[in-house]
């Protein structure tokens, strides 16, 4: 199978992860916000994420090209519920089908999942770090 | 006696428009077929009996991806139940299920009617977070998309 339930989690977190790398205070005050953000992406990785605080763009490239399958595009609808706590759902348009994942995160726990050790360490791998695809596995809710 | 006879009749007529005609499960059974007599290494030949052409597209005997997403199938391990609207040249199927680790989701499917035969045109598997998330009806696939 081409996309599973978890591995497309872990791609709406990296590219949370690469618009943060791209504009730290503006991701935080789009999705810290309470209300609705929406991210999309389309099939030659131009990233948007926007909501009423303002808009990050940024290239989604280096998290699409790692997913096996074509990707159309993904669209994410995100939704702060108060605090820290945001809800998503997220649909992939691949080739022949639509996938649509959900669930909820810890806006504060997937930021400084990214400032700590373990992030400095994938990062320095130049490469996806296993431990560190775990602890987004865990933040997004699985 | 007479007024028996009528009475009897009448009883019998009111109770035959009240049953209401429940439509065999059509889409579920060709779904079915599908579910049973497709594999990866005959996918792409038995494609266009189960999937409609404007899903398929041209190349889809040479797209590297369509074999896995053809056999969208393989993500439900277990079914729990379906639910199906059909109209004269349409419908829509929704199957709630299991993966494989245990976890629930949805098949909802798009069917045309062509030449007498439910094809599938559109597919949307969307994985959910608790079963009371099930449908309790049929939905299109546009209903998941946000």
């Amino acid at each position: 199978m081409d996309l599973k339930r978890i591995e497309a989690k872990i791609t709406i977190a990296k590219f949370l992860e690469l618009a943060y790398s791209k504009d730290k205070g503006m991701t935080v005050k789009i999705m810290a916000k309470k209300g609705g953000a929406r991210l999309t992406i389309d099939q030659n990785g131009k990233a948007t994420l926007s909501g009423t605080a303002g808009i990050v763009t940024f290239s989604g490239s280096p998290v699409l090209d790692k997913i096996g399958a074509k990707i159309k595009r993904v669209s994410v609808s995100f939704n702060n519920k108060g605090g820290m706590n945001v809800g998503y759902n997220a649909t992939f348009d691949l080739e022949y089908m639509k996938l649509t994942v959900m669930g909820d995160f810890d806006l504060e726990k997937l930021i400084t999942s990214c400032s700590g050790l373990l992030c400095r360490a994938a990062r320095a791998l130049k490469g996806r770090h296993h431990a560190y695809d775990m602890e987004l596995q865990k933040i997004m809710g699985y | 006696m007479k007024n028996i006879l009528i009475s009897f009749l009448t009883i019998l007529f009111i109770t035959s428009c009240a049953t209401t005609y429940r439509a065999p499960p059509v889409l579920f059974q060709t779904y079915s077929q599908y579910n049973e007599s497709t594999n990866v290494n005959n996918i792409k030949e038995v494609a266009n009996i189960y999937f409609s052409q404007s899903l398929l597209g041209k190349n889809y005997v040479t797209n590297p991806d369509a074999t896995s997403q053809l056999l969208f199938k393989n993500y439900m391990i277990a079914i729990a139940n379906h639910y199906e609207q059909v109209n004269s040249q349409n419908g829509c199927l929704t199957i709630n299920g299991y993966d494989e680790e245990k976890a629930p989701l949805i098949f909802s499917l798009k069917y045309i009617l062509n030449n007498g035969r439910w094809l599938i045109d559109k597919i949307h598997v969307v994985f959910i977070e608790s079963k009371n998330d099930f449908s309790t009806e049929a939905k299109c696939p546009e209903s998941y998309i946000h």
